[in-house]
C-alpha cells in the first residue's frame, strides 16, 4: 500500500527535476542575454520613471482593509453555512451557530464604529473622530487651521516675491 | 537529420534544435497590450472569439514589456508617442518582434502629407519585422501578418549563428 505513495513521490521528484533541468538548459543554451541600461530601466508605461517609490501611505487604509477582510470572510463563510442550513435535521443548532458567528463579527463592527474607523474623512483629533456637524468632505476648518493661524508668526516673514519669480495669476 | 532519419519512427522523433526552439517561440508569440488608435479596435477583434488569436498561441496580451515577445504598433504614432514606443521596445526582452499594423504605423498613412504630428512610419523609430497594410486592416490581415512573423521565426537559427539576410533580429 505504501508503494502507491512511493510511486507518487517518484513522479513528483521526476516532474520537478525534469522541469528544473529543462529551464536550466533553456537558460544556458538558448536564452539571449543582451542587457542594457534602457532595457533594465523601470517600466512605467513607457514614461521615464522619476522620484522614489517609497511614499507615505495613509494608515487608515490598513484598518479599512481589515474591516473589508472581516466582512468578506463573513460572506464567504455564510455560503457553506447556508447550504448546511438547508438540511432540516440540523436547522436549530446551525441557526444558533450562525447567529453566534454573526454576533461576534457584529461586536467587531460595533468596535470599529465606536472607534470612528468607519468615518473615512476624520476631523483633526488625537485618535478619535470628532463629529463637527459639517460635511465630511468639508475641509474649511482644516484649511483655516493650517493656513490662517490666529497669532501672527514670530520672526522674519516670508520673503518678498521678486520680479523674477512672481506667483502665477489664476487663469493664465 | 542523418543516419537515424525515419529509422526509429514512430517511437522516437528526431528534430533539430533550431526547429524545436523555433517551434516553441512561434507558438507563443505574446503581444503587448498596446493600442494607439482605431487599428487597436481591429486588434481587439482579432483577440476575441470570432477570429480567435489564441489559435496561434498569441492570445495572451501581456500588460508589461517584460513578458512580451511582439509589439503590435496598432495605430497612428504621434511624435510624442514615438519616444514612449522606443522605450517600451527597448524594455522588451530578446527575442522581440515588431509588427506595424495599418497605414499609419507603416508609413504615416493619411497623415503622410499634412500630419505635422505623425511619425511617417514606425520603422523610423524601431526595427519592424512585419508590415500589415490597411486603414485599418481587416482582422484577417493581422492574422496574416502574424503568420508571416511565424514564418520568419521559423527561419531563425538559434545555436549556429548563420546570418539571415534581411532579418531584424
Amino acid at each position: 500500500m505504501y508503494y502507491d505513495y512511493l510511486n507518487i513521490a517518484c513522479l513528483a521528484v521526476f516532474g520537478v527535476v525534469f522541469v528544473w533541468l529543462n529551464m536550466i538548459a533553456g537558460d544556458l543554451l538558448f536564452r539571449p542575454h543582451r542587457p542594457n541600461d534602457l532595457k533594465l530601466s523601470t517600466y512605467e508605461c513607457g514614461e521615464e520613471a522619476f522620484g522614489s517609490s517609497w511614499i507615505r501611505f495613509d494608515m487608515r487604509f490598513y484598518s479599512v482593509a481589515l474591516i473589508f477582510v472581516v466582512f468578506d470572510l463573513e460572506i464567504a463563510f455564510l455560503f457553506p453555512w447556508a447550504s448546511v442550513y438547508a438540511d432540516p435535521g440540523l436547522q436549530g443548532i446551525v441557526l444558533i451557530e450562525g447567529l453566534v458567528f454573526i454576533g461576534i463579527l457584529f461586536l467587531g463592527l460595533v468596535y470599529v464604529w465606536a472607534k470612528g474607523d468607519l468615518d473615512w474623512i476624520k476631523a483633526f483629533s488625537e485618535g478619535r473622530a470628532i463629529h463637527t456637524g459639517q460635511h465630511p468632505a468639508d475641509f474649511s476648518e482644516r484649511r483655516r487651521a493650517l493656513y490662517e493661524p490666529d497669532e501672527p508668526s514670530v520672526g522674519p516673514g516670508p520673503a518678498e516675491p521678486t520680479d523674477d519669480v512672481k506667483p502665477q495669476e489664476a487663469g493664465t | 537529420m542523418g543516419a537515424l532519419d525515419h529509422k526509429l519512427e514512430p517511437t522516437v522523433l528526431t528534430t533539430t534544435v533550431d526547429r524545436l526552439v523555433n517551434w516553441a517561440r512561434r507558438s507563443s508569440v505574446w503581444p503587448m497590450t498596446f493600442g494607439l488608435a482605431c487599428c487597436a479596435i481591429e486588434m481587439m477583434a482579432v483577440g476575441a472569439a470570432h477570429h480567435d488569436l489564441d489559435r496561434f498561441g498569441s492570445g495572451a496580451f501581456r500588460a508589461t514589456p517584460r513578458q512580451s515577445d511582439l509589439m503590435i504598433v496598432a495605430g497612428t504614432v504621434s511624435f510624442k508617442m514615438a519616444e514612449l514606443i522606443k522605450r517600451l521596445y527597448e524594455q522588451m526582452p530578446d527575442p522581440k518582434y515588431v509588427l506595424a499594423m495599418g497605414a499609419c504605423a507603416t508609413g504615416g498613412g493619411p497623415y503622410y502629407k499634412y500630419g505635422y504630428h505623425v511619425v511617417k512610419g514606425i520603422d523610423r523609430v524601431v526595427p519592424v519585422d512585419v508590415y500589415v497594410g490597411g486603414c485599418p486592416p481587416r482582422p484577417e490581415a493581422l492574422l496574416d501578418g502574424l503568420m508571416a512573423l511565424q514564418a520568419k521565426i521559423d527561419r531563425q537559427h538559434v545555436i549556429t549563428k548563420v546570418p539571415i539576410i534581411g532579418a531584424a533580429t
